[in-house]
């Protein structure tokens, strides 16, 4: 009775036991070709991005490299470097190929979570680009791929100085910004601190910029950076007796150039200017609200009243932009940011209010593009919004100052 | 055993007994592997090894496997059938691993596979369960290949898609391209395609005057054992019925108590 | 614990978006074969619920702890779908043992979902997916769901269904998936959900 009991469950377990050996014997076959399949697969997105690779070896990515750069293979024929970037949401990775040369030979999205499916456009855009050569470049269409082409140029940028990495040679992978700062510190003789530029209310003979920070002021006059403590003494090594004598000059300025802010304002002054100060020598600084590229769609589109830019100007006793800053945007990357770069602020240093010329006028504005190539002072091409609202900003404070000058000459 | 009795049972699965439109076993595999042709051919391909290898090894061991633990152990040998073509596939034929993806350990619950064993291999031979495996096989690919072309040239306007792999293009059918309806490679598509294709195979069996479709019955269920023999309808209504008493049961129950609260409350 | 959207998205995908039984029709048997009724669709949903979730709770644990472990993962479909058919019986054992009222319910589909293929369609997914124990055991829930939404819809569907004529060939199954085509059509309007 109990043999009979036993005797299903023995054959079950023989069948089970027979099924799995002869199963593993297949698998000790079928193993090698399984797992040469597998990297058949890897290797064949590999090879999309680079024709040419044999040989793939994984390599290992360090924090020498940047930080974009998740995975790096090395092949014969060149390099396959993996990045993952942040377009309009995280995680738009990218793979790259670069051949023996350091050129891009392909570029291609590998997962992508992006709205405005730019990605086809832009895997093309940068093939046979190399480190020096390489620009952003932005996708046609509209505004709104713009974060998605910056996410690419990053990640394609990266995956070159990777390129050079790998090849046993160093870059800096410090952004710009980034470089500005450690030359600060240099110039300092400080760690760690952070630097903000000096918003010129006088206008600096010989200096180029002038960035501060708690306990002293850094003096930039073409690729030197001087260190001048909170004494007034010239901490930085090594000193021209001419660039000691202008870093003197202008810290003298720098110092003495207190703010008096002026509390009423002549009848006429536009509601954008939000604050206005005027210095010891009678220059003048103006703190301007401007309408920015979403906040004209916003209230447009949508009704929302969001979406402004802040600018500071600031124009001497001859009525001349001594300095303009943007101090806070929230403009399209690769587009309207354009505003917050040293160059934009060039356009205006010493214009007066004859040379600013509104390029586009309201209300129909948005239907005249500002083409490429169009000229004039305080232009970003196709960015029309944002034009029009920093000059008209900028205009706001030349009036303001009008009003102002002639009520004191009155 | 005349050769025509071996040519009988080869064909009786392509034809007479086709697994999936007489028999209407597989519906699972037959409705998900026929938005083309390439993973029709597939799924019909691997199904008929496990059918060929199960169904020798199952009448191989028909003596030996007692009555009780019988499903189990058929179920391994299928199992171990589906796992080594699964291997090999995946090892020497990748893209015929990729594109039936879990389709191919589900043959391990593929009725026509199960039922083959329950039905025919452990009462025949091993040439003669063997013969069968290939037949029923080739019935299910047949009938595979048929319901795939329908719903591949009318759904996506194509044929032989998706075999880039191999160096063939999808070659896109004049006119028919234009006029595909892409409704018919979803899901809906296949249940609507296959009624049709069941519904005109009726027609065909009916003027001849001969096969009777067989409804959900337990011929050729695998399960039809574990019921105890009673066929599906049957167990369904016992449940139903079941289902009933403890309802009723249930609202015996709620109103007692209610009459009980009612009361106390009185 | 997963993320509150990842539940959502798994629950949505299983019970409308991604429905096992009416977008990648699997479980088409039960589907067909046991829809005639809305008690027995009913049951026979509940049934496979508590299937899924039991079978998805063996298997992972099983496959991630010892099969992993031992470098046994091509032995995955054959353990599954042994634990899947020794889950079921011991699920009847119990059931007629500790909870009587239960049983005569659901017993007599227990044994109808041993060859379901969501059961083991699920075991794998959750593998194949490289899903962890809790996400695993939503998504099983979500498709369990699913599949009773399904019954119940097409119940409703069929007996309806019952007292219209029908040409001659298409009595019985064929009329049936038919129907089923255009509840399948009508469950394709949930695809853009969650995007």
């Amino acid at each position: 009775m109990k043999k009979e009991n036993l005797m299903p469950s023995i054959v079950l377990s023989a069948i089970c036991l027979v099924a799995a050996l002869l199963l593993s014997v297949i698998n000790m076959f079928t193993a090698p070709a399984i797992e040469a399949a597998q990297n058949a697969a890897a290797n064949a997105a590999l090879l999309e991005v680079l024709p040419d690779g044999k040989n793939f070896e994984s390599i290992e990515i360090t924090s020498d490299y940047p930080a974009a750069v998740t995975a790096g293979h090395k092949a014969d024929g060149g390099y396959v470097f993996q990045m993952s970037v942040t377009g309009y949401k995280p995680g738009l990775v990218i793979m790259c190929g670069i051949d023996t040369e350091g050129k891009i030979v392909g570029v291609k999205h590998i997962q992508s979570s992006e709205t405005y499916g730019m990605e086809p456009e832009l895997n093309g855009v940068y093939v046979g680009d190399t480190l020096d050569s390489v620009e952003l470049i932005l996708a046609t269409g509209a505004t709104s791929s713009s974060k998605t082409s910056a996410a690419y140029y990053e990640a394609v940028k990266a995956a070159l100085q990777a390129y050079v990495i790998a090849n046993g040679g160093s870059v800096d992978v410090r952004t710009p910004e980034q470089i500005l700062q450690d030359n600060c510190n240099a110039a300092l003789g400080t760690e760690g601190k952070t630097f903000a530029k000096w918003f010129a209310t006088e206008a600096l003979v010989g200096v180029d910029a002038v960035y501060e920070t708690d306990g002293g002021r850094v003096f930039v006059i073409g690729e030197s950076f001087i260190g001048v403590n909170a004494g007034g003494a010239i901490v930085t090594a090594d000193v021209s007796a001419d660039n000691t004598a202008t870093v003197n000059a202008a810290y003298t300025a720098v110092t003495e150039s207190t703010l008096t802010e002026i509390t009423t304002l002549p009848e006429g002054v536009s509601a954008s200017v939000q604050k206005t100060y005027v210095t010891a020598s009678g220059n003048y600084v103006f703190e301007v609200k401007a309408s920015g590229y979403k906040h004209a769609t916003n209230v447009e589109f949508a009704g929302i009243d969001d979406g402004y830019f802040f600018i500071k100007v600031s124009i001497d006793s001859e009525g001349k932009i001594i300095d303009v800053i943007t101090t806070s945007h929230s403009e399209s990357a690769g587009y309207g940011d354009a505003c917050a770069t040293e160059d934009y602020y060039e356009q205006y240093r010493g214009k007066a209010d004859a040379d600013v010329t509104l390029a586009v006028t309201a209300p129909d504005f948005h239907l005249d593009q500002i083409a490429d190539g169009t000229s004039g002072v305080g232009i970003i091409a196709s960015s029309t919004f944002t034009t029009y609202g920093y000059q008209k900003a900028v205009k706001n404070a030349f009036a303001a100052y009008e009003l102002i000058t002639e009520g004191g000459n009155e | 055993m005349s050769s025509n009795k071996k040519l009988m049972i080869l064909l009786r699965g392509i034809i007479t007994e086709n697994p999936v439109l007489i028999l209407v076993l597989g519906t699972c595999p037959t409705l998900a592997n026929t938005t083309s042709m390439f993973q029709a051919v597939s799924m019909g391909l691997a199904a008929t090894v496990v059918l060929i290898g199960s169904n020798f090894v199952i009448s191989l061991l028909r003596n030996i496997i007692p009555d009780t633990v019988r499903i189990p152990c058929y179920i391994v040998v299928i199992a171990a059938f589906v796992t080594a073509v699964s291997m090999l596939l995946q090892a020497y034929v990748t893209p015929v691993y990729d594109i039936l993806g879990v389709w191919l350990a589900l043959i391990v619950v593929n009725c026509i596979v199960l039922g083959r064993a329950e039905m025919f291999a452990r009462k025949n031979g091993p040439l003669d369960s063997a013969l069968d495996g290939l037949g029923m096989g080739l019935g299910f690919l047949l009938a595979l290949l048929v319901m795939s072309t329908i719903r591949e040239v009318l759904g996506a306007g194509t044929i032989l898609s998706g075999m880039t792999a191999f160096g063939i293009e999808a070659i896109k059918i004049p006119v028919i391209y234009d006029l595909r309806m892409p409704f018919l490679v979803e899901s809906s598509g296949g249940f609507l395609v296959f009624g049709i294709l069941i519904a005109v195979m009726a027609k065909i069996t009916e003027k001849r005057g001969g096969l009777k479709r067989k409804s959900f019955s337990c011929e050729g269920c695998p399960s039809a054992h574990i019921c105890h023999k009673t066929s599906c309808s049957e167990v369904t209504e016992l449940a139903a019925e079941a289902f009933d008493v403890a309802v009723e049961n249930k609202e015996i129950e709620i109103e007692n108590t209610e009459e009980k609260e009612v009361s106390e409350n009185a | 614990m997963p993320d509150i959207s990842v539940i959502i998205s798994l629950l949505l995908a299983g019970i409308l978006t991604d429905n096992y039984v009416l977008a990648r029709t699997t479980g088409i048997c039960p589907f067909l074969g046991v829809s005639k009724k809305f008690q027995q669709a009913l049951g026979m949903g509940i049934a496979v619920i508590f299937v899924i979730m039991c079978a998805t709770a063996a298997t992972w644990p099983i496959y991630t702890y010892l099969l992993v472990r031992f470098n046994l993962t091509y032995l995955k479909t054959i353990v599954f779908i042994l634990v899947i058919a020794a889950l079921v019986q011991f699920v009847e054992i119990v059931l007629k043992k500790f909870i009587p009222p239960l049983y005569k319910a659901l017993g007599v589909y227990l044994p109808l979902i041993t060859t379901n293929c969501v059961v083991l369609g699920i075991a794998e997914e959750n593998i194949a997916k490289g899903r962890d124990f809790m996400t695993s055991i939503i998504a099983s829930f979500g498709v369990g769901v699913g599949f009773l939404v399904a019954m119940i819809v097409f119940a409703g569907v069929r007996s309806r269904m019952e007292n219209c004529p029908s040409p001659k060939p298409f009595k019985g199954i064929p009329i049936t998936l038919v129907a089923a085509a255009i509840v399948a059509l009508a469950f394709g309007g949930f695809k853009s959900i969650g995007g």
